[in-house]
């Protein structure tokens, strides 16, 4: 298997097997634009992403190197977060600081399945949850005016008759 | 950046990824909680509204208010799709004026088993809504050929029609559907017991030529041979 090479923000040179490493539209299209080819011994630097997560984004790309390419239609895209598999939950389940970097890497790096897999972790953190649930879970200051707050609520409820 | 903006994931990720890729993994009672946390996600969610193409309330049927409907809509200028089935307590004249002058690139609009629709509000929607291709106007039961003549008149683009148990539909509002001109695919009259061969013979006549007609129900029209 020919490999490339990729260097993270911080300096760090990877060396990634090529089928790995296109799973990332990002660099696939560099590979193509830039005629690069497995006998370049130039890494492809990538200045968006530390080694810490380009490491994490390269076991999760190592693991789904088979997976069939995604659908394209995004207007039909069932709107499920349950269908995770079971990898995907036990490597999403890390401290939110790398979650969010994981969502930006892969935005970057143009991976839909792992964006999707990482944006559908945080909508499960928001899922049902009250609005102070989740100020709590993400640490967010309510900066509403009781009044405004107030406004808020009863453009929101549902319930009651007017 | 202080620690509190480190972990608010609307001032770490782009909008635009939270727009188009957590957010629509969200249900829309989730969203409207979202409104709450705090005025950065407010704004958020406002732009949300403003992105959205497709709205789907019938999950939550008669517990959606006029207030709510209209608090969505007011920002949904993109919206394409509107499903709003048995959401009668929403379907006014207030929310349905506002949906016909905010959402003007609607497509397809599904507001069945609302007893609340009137004639005058389909007849905005048909004036406002210049793309509008599929109506659902189902067991609407407050509904008349008045409805059908707007949509006849107004609707050019109408593809499918559903008026299935709408019992004020007539002979002449059917006939004036392809009197008008419309190219209509699919037609549902079932259990309008009051259109009878009458009302059918134009639009048959015409189809002879136009071939647009794929699917016609007439289920229940006894009057229809």
């Amino acid at each position: 298997m020919p490999n490339i090479k990729l260097q993270s923000s911080d300096g760090e040179v990877f060396d990634v097997d090529v089928d790995v490493a296109k799973q990332s539209i990002t660099i696939k299209t560099m590979l193509e634009d830039l005629g690069m080819d497995e006998d370049d011994d130039e890494a492809i630097p990538l200045p968006n992403v530390n080694s810490a997560i380009l490491g994490k984004v390269l076991e999760w790309c190592q693991f789904h190197k088979d997976d069939p390419p995604p659908p394209e239609d995004e207007e039909n895209r069932e709107k499920r977060t349950d269908d995770l598999c079971g990898f995907d939950i036990d490597f999403l389940k890390v401290d939110q600081g790398t979650l969010f970097e994981l969502i930006l890497a892969a935005n970057y790096l143009d991976i839909k399945g792992l964006l999707d897999a990482s944006c559908k972790t945080v909508a499960n953190m928001i899922k049902g949850k009250t609005p102070e649930e989740i100020r709590k879970t993400f640490n967010i200051k309510n900066d509403f005016t009781p009044a405004e707050e107030e406004q808020v609520r009863k453009e929101n409820s549902w319930c009651e008759e007017k | 950046m202080t620690e509190e903006e480190r972990r608010d994931l609307c001032t770490i990720l782009p909008e635009e990824i939270l727009i188009s890729f957590i957010l629509p993994y969200l249900t829309i009672p989730d969203i409207t909680t979202c409104k709450l946390v705090s005025r950065r996600w407010l704004n958020l969610i406002r732009r949300y509204y403003r992105s959205m193409k497709d709205l789907d309330l019938s999950p939550w049927d008669f517990m959606i208010t006029e207030d709510y409907l209209v608090n969505i809509v007011k920002y949904a200028k993109s919206l394409r799709r509107i499903v709003l089935t048995k959401c009668w307590r929403a379907c006014s004249d207030t929310s349905l004026y506002l949906i016909a002058n905010t959402c003007k690139q609607l497509q397809v609009i599904n507001m069945s088993h609302c007893g609340s629709v009137t004639d005058s509000a389909v007849g905005e929607l048909a004036k406002n809504c210049k793309d509008l291709r599929e109506i659902d106007l189902s067991s609407c039961y407050k509904i008349t050929d008045l409805a059908m003549c707007s949509l006849a008149d107004d609707a050019k683009k109408l593809q499918e029609l559903y008026v299935s148990s709408v019992y004020g539909v007539t002979d002449y509002g059917i006939s004036q559907i392809s009197f008008k001109g419309l190219n209509i695919e699919v037609l549902d009259i079932s259990y309008c017991f009051r259109v009878s061969n009458k009302g059918l013979v134009g639009m048959l006549k015409r189809d002879e030529k136009t071939k647009s007609l794929k699917s016609l129900r007439i289920k229940g029209c006894y009057k229809v041979t």
